[in-house]
């Protein structure tokens, strides 16, 4: 098969796959309610804000009333975009309110806190996001934070499917070499904060020869922990990408209401790869580091600013500068980077795929991944400037959830459904 | 020799299937067009301005080999090249790109000759005062310079004209191109302009000296922020250009 057929055909494919993995979204205009259960005006409020949010298929729920103020914690992995399922579940929670003023909405991933903010009970419109801030120390936030969950994240299985496609310079015979891989991964939430994935990369046409039989991907355990003073830790283990294994460590700290982070991560790797049968692999020899910090340029145009200095993979140090665009769902960011002497620039591009809603997370589900990544690198097999990626980073954690892009992304969001 | 990784969702050997089908596929027309460079302009030349901020323009081009200066060989005898290109208004006031040139020299090669090219824009168009621009194309270095073939650094002002009478609305460009950076050859050499007339809502009319030969096109603004264009290079060389645009 032809590159172009395959991708054809996977572009094809994807959104019936899609379709079948998720239910029907209803128009993005249309407001969203909870249908009235039997019994319902007997519950208690808590109960009826737990059972809506919980039927709607919000995880990780659980409401609080405390000294005359209403917290409700919820956790969306039901809609691929969050600013969406967010308000989803705030349409759904501000009918119940009736006598109260305001809300406190607690957003979570992966059972932990991201931020908190406060919700007014009866306008519509922009004010969700205008206090976030990703504060600590609260004892009713304590409170609603540890209380028992309804419909925990906890415990659940998925399946994740990835297409991925790239091309790269080959030789004058054969100029362009490409390759169109399916990767589904096995995502196991078994605590808070824990992720283990376990991915198969099997590619459906191949450029390049050692690819085209069934290859492991990404085999890690992955913890993040929610830490003191605004500060976020994850620690990575496992088989990584460009044949590496070890552990890989990051603390991003926020700050100014999550409009400028610092980062640090540590990391150390050998190579481990798996060829003929059986896997080939060196000590934990080589060590990593990389600092640092961003800062939302401006909130408006949801553009953020990175700069980062590290130790790359083959010993080389080096600098990065980084500016990210983010237009609805999709991430544009422009970088260059100076390592080892060698300079470099490319563009990164995160493209949302076809399913806007998937089934409500059970036991097991099956789904596609909420995105796409594509990359131009202008000095692509510089060996300067490189570094093994895990996964699972800071970024991919707070994708959608980035507190110093949550007022824009909300505003964004209520333009975009007022013009439907 | 250049070196290249590139991982999208296009085969970029069948380029023209794909865009097609992005254009079938890709959202409403734009007021701004894409010239045959990769950047928001006339036939050859840039303008100042960009498209909307979040415009997205993929498209290709042709240029005949008469007036062609990019051989793309080693003997480098100048041949007809293929554009293709990527652009993005990356903020309201910046542009920035990406742009293939294929040689068609019978000789085999890749993906064609790359450059970067961005343009920023300085003034807004006011009622007496012109926009402004600065720009650069293919300005990353590398292999000492051989392959930097489209090379320009440049300064733009465009300012509408009004209506100039049954020919309707009229816009004109003018701008320098200095050698600022070292290359082999250089996209644009000293001043260029043009003017643009728009008799119908759907069509262009396009006039420029791209500071090398005068040229003139046609082009066509179709459904579906599709943009055609078919030129006359030099006043006798065939050149044509297609893109669609879609704001994210």
């Amino acid at each position: 098969m032809r590159p172009f057929q395959a991708i054809l055909c996977l572009l094809l494919a994807l959104p019936s796959a899609a379709a079948a993995a998720q239910e029907a979204a209803p128009p993005l205009g249309a407001p969203e309610a909870c249908l009235p259960a039997p019994a319902a005006a007997s519950a208690s409020l808590p109960a009826r804000i737990t059972a809506c949010l919980t039927e709607a298929g919000f995880e990780n729920v659980s409401v609080g009333l405390l000294r005359e103020k209403v917290y409700i914690s919820v956790e969306n992995r039901r809609f691929r975009y969050d600013t969406r399922g967010l308000n989803t579940a705030v349409e759904l929670i501000r009918p119940m309110l009736h006598g109260y003023d305001s809300f406190t909405l607690v957003v979570k991933r992966m059972g932990l806190v991201v931020w908190q903010t406060e919700a007014s009970t009866d306008a519509p419109g922009p004010e969700l996001a205008a206090a976030i801030t990703p504060r600590q120390g609260d004892p009713a936030l304590r409170d609603v934070t540890w209380r028992p969950e309804s419909n925990p994240s906890i415990g659940k299985v998925e399946i994740v499917v990835t297409p991925q496609v790239g091309a790269a310079l080959g030789s004058f015979e054969d100029p362009v070499r490409s390759y169109v891989t399916l990767a589904p991964e096995l995502r196991v939430y078994a605590w808070r904060g824990m992720m283990a994935r376990a991915q198969v990369l099997a590619p459906l046409q191949s450029d390049f020869v050692e690819d085209k039989k069934l290859m492991p991907g990404f085999l890690t355990l992955s913890q993040a922990a929610r830490l003191p003073l605004t500060s976020y830790g994850l620690l990575t283990v496992g088989y990584f990408a460009l044949n590496r294994w070890g552990y890989d460590a990051r603390v991003r700290k926020y700050g100014m209401g999550g409009r400028v982070a610092a980062e640090a991560r540590l990391g150390r790797t050998g190579y481990l790869r798996y060829s003929g049968g059986r896997w080939l692999y060196s000590g934990l020899d080589t060590p990593i580091y990389f600092l640092s910090g961003q800062a939302v340029v401006s909130e408006r145009l949801q553009l953020v600013s990175q700069v980062g200095y590290g130790r790359y993979l083959h010993g080389d140090r080096g600098m990065q500068v980084q500016l990210k665009r983010t237009f609805k769902e999709v991430e544009i960011a422009f970088f260059g980077l100076r390592s080892g002497g060698e300079t470099d620039a490319g563009v990164n591009i995160l493209v949302p795929l076809p399913g806007a809603r998937y089934m409500r997370p059970r036991r097991f589900r099956v789904r596609p991944a909420e995105a796409m990544e594509l990359g131009y690198q202008y000095n692509g097999r510089a060996l300067q400037g490189q570094i093994y990626e895990v996964g699972f980073d800071q970024d991919t954690f707070w994708r959608g959830l980035e507190p110093g892009l949550a007022r824009s992304r909300w505003q964004t969001y209520q333009a975009l459904r007022s013009a439907h | 020799m250049k070196r290249l990784s590139f991982h999208g969702p296009l085969c970029l050997r069948r380029l023209p299937a794909a865009l097609l089908a992005a254009a079938l596929l890709l959202g409403a027309g734009m007021a701004r067009a894409q010239s045959i460079t990769g950047a928001s302009g006339l036939i050859f030349t840039p303008v100042a301005g960009a498209p909307p901020d979040g415009t997205v323009a993929l498209g290709g081009g042709y240029v005949g080999g008469k007036h062609s200066w990019y051989g793309g060989t080693p003997s480098d005898t100048p041949v007809s090249y293929y554009t293709y290109y990527g652009s993005i208004t990356f903020l309201p006031f910046a542009e920035l790109g990406f742009r293939f040139s294929r040689a068609n020299s019978g000789v085999p090669e890749a993906l064609g000759d790359r450059m970067f090219l961005m343009r920023f824009t300085l003034l807004r168009e006011g009622r007496r005062r012109p926009a402004l621009a600065v720009g650069a194309h293919d300005f990353l270095r590398s292999s000492e310079n051989q392959t930097a073939n489209f090379t320009a650094v440049y300064a733009v002002a465009s300012k509408r004209l009004g209506r100039l009478g049954p020919l309707g609305p009229a816009r004109l460009h003018a701008g320098v191109a200095p050698r600022l950076l070292d290359a082999k050859n250089y996209q644009y050499k000293g001043p260029f302009g043009g003017i643009e007339i728009s008799p119908s809502p759907y069509a262009d009319v396009l006039l420029e000296h791209d500071s090398r030969v005068p040229s003139a096109g046609l082009r066509l603004k179709l459904p579906l922020g599709v943009r055609v264009m078919g030129a006359l290079h030099g006043l006798d060389a065939f050149a044509w250009g297609a893109s669609v645009q879609r704001v994210l």
